[in-house]
């Protein structure tokens, strides 16, 4: 996972957490925490397909916000 | 004329707009892009209405008892066809809302709902999000303004007003729903399960007027 795919995940993730009105700090401190779990499990991957990656972001940010998690998955399929 | 607010592409637009709006902005700026692409789906709504009820005018002035029972028929066939499209095209397979619209059309209006920074942008994305339901929803232009035509200026009036707050309702319902301090995942979630519901009600919608416009054209 390059820093650009990374910067960009965080700051979506971070829109949908405030338009669900997770309160800031922990939203940050479980993005985080999302995300360093989602760079250790993609170390050894050379490249990463965008829907790999939307199914470990769901994996773990269900751990922490079930709505979080069901608002990334589904904010293409709405339409 | 309550079907415009069961039909879902502007309030599935509107719902991810609402959201990226709130996720981006405060409580108060979320509110005023909502009002605003509100007003852009009114503005769409009532500019259809005219050039709609214009165009049918202008037919009944041009033409004979056998072209205006030749139009009822025609109607009457669209909206068959329409009610069958509803039952089979009109939600995708699989378990989420994805309707209709070809992808590209929806991946277009998903990114710049996600996109909306000011009012006018809100406003476009109102106005435009009509569009591609057109399909469905300029049979219903033409036979309201059809029935219409006869009537005096005031009830017409008033039935053009109700026509636009209709089309409008489950967008105000929509905002209703986030200030109550719901989310995109409750909506969503009534969304899918509500899914079979609304097929049924827009496919018998579209099935009692197409015997409606049977009976207007017998008499």
């Amino acid at each position: 996972m390059d820093d650009k795919t990374i910067k960009a995940l965080k700051k979506e993730l971070k829109i949908h957490a405030r338009a669900l009105d997770i309160p800031s700090g922990a939203a940050e401190s479980f993005i985080d925490a999302t995300i360093k779990s989602l760079q250790i499990s993609f170390k050894d991957k050379s490249s990463v397909t965008p829907a790999e990656l939307e199914r470990a972001v769901k994996k773990e940010i269900k751990k922490y916000h079930p709505d979080l998690a069901y608002v990334y998955q589904n904010r293409d399929k709405i339409i | 004329m309550l079907i415009l607010a069961f039909l879902q592409l502007t309030p599935g637009t509107f719902t991810i707009f609402y959201h990226y709006a709130l996720g981006k902005n405060s409580f108060k700026k979320a509110s005023d892009l909502g009002l605003s692409f509100i007003l852009g789906v009114e503005i769409f709504t009532a500019l259809v209405w005219s050039i709609t009820y214009i165009l049918i005018f202008e037919f009944y002035k041009n033409s004979t008892d056998f072209c205006c029972s030749i139009f009822f028929w025609i109607m009457f066939g669209i909206f068959i066809v329409e009610a069958l499209a509803i039952l089979v095209l009109y939600y995708r397979k699989g378990k989420n809302t994805k309707l209709f619209i070809s992808r590209r059309v929806a991946g277009s209006l998903t990114t710049n709902a996600a996109k909306v920074r000011t009012r006018s942008d809100a406003f476009t994305l109102g106005f435009f999000s009509c569009l591609p339901e057109l399909f469905f929803t300029i049979p219903l232009y033409i036979i309201t303004t059809t029935i219409l035509l006869n009537t005096s200026v005031l009830p017409r009036s008033l039935f053009v007003i109700l026509f636009i707050v209709s089309s409008t309702l489950p967008l105000f319902v929509i905002l209703g729903i986030f200030c109550s301090g719901r989310n995109l995942a409750d909506i969503q979630r009534f969304r899918l399960s509500s899914k079979s519901f609304f097929r049924f009600i827009l496919c018998a919608c579209y099935l009692l007027i197409a015997m409606a416009i049977l009976n207007l054209g017998a008499i």
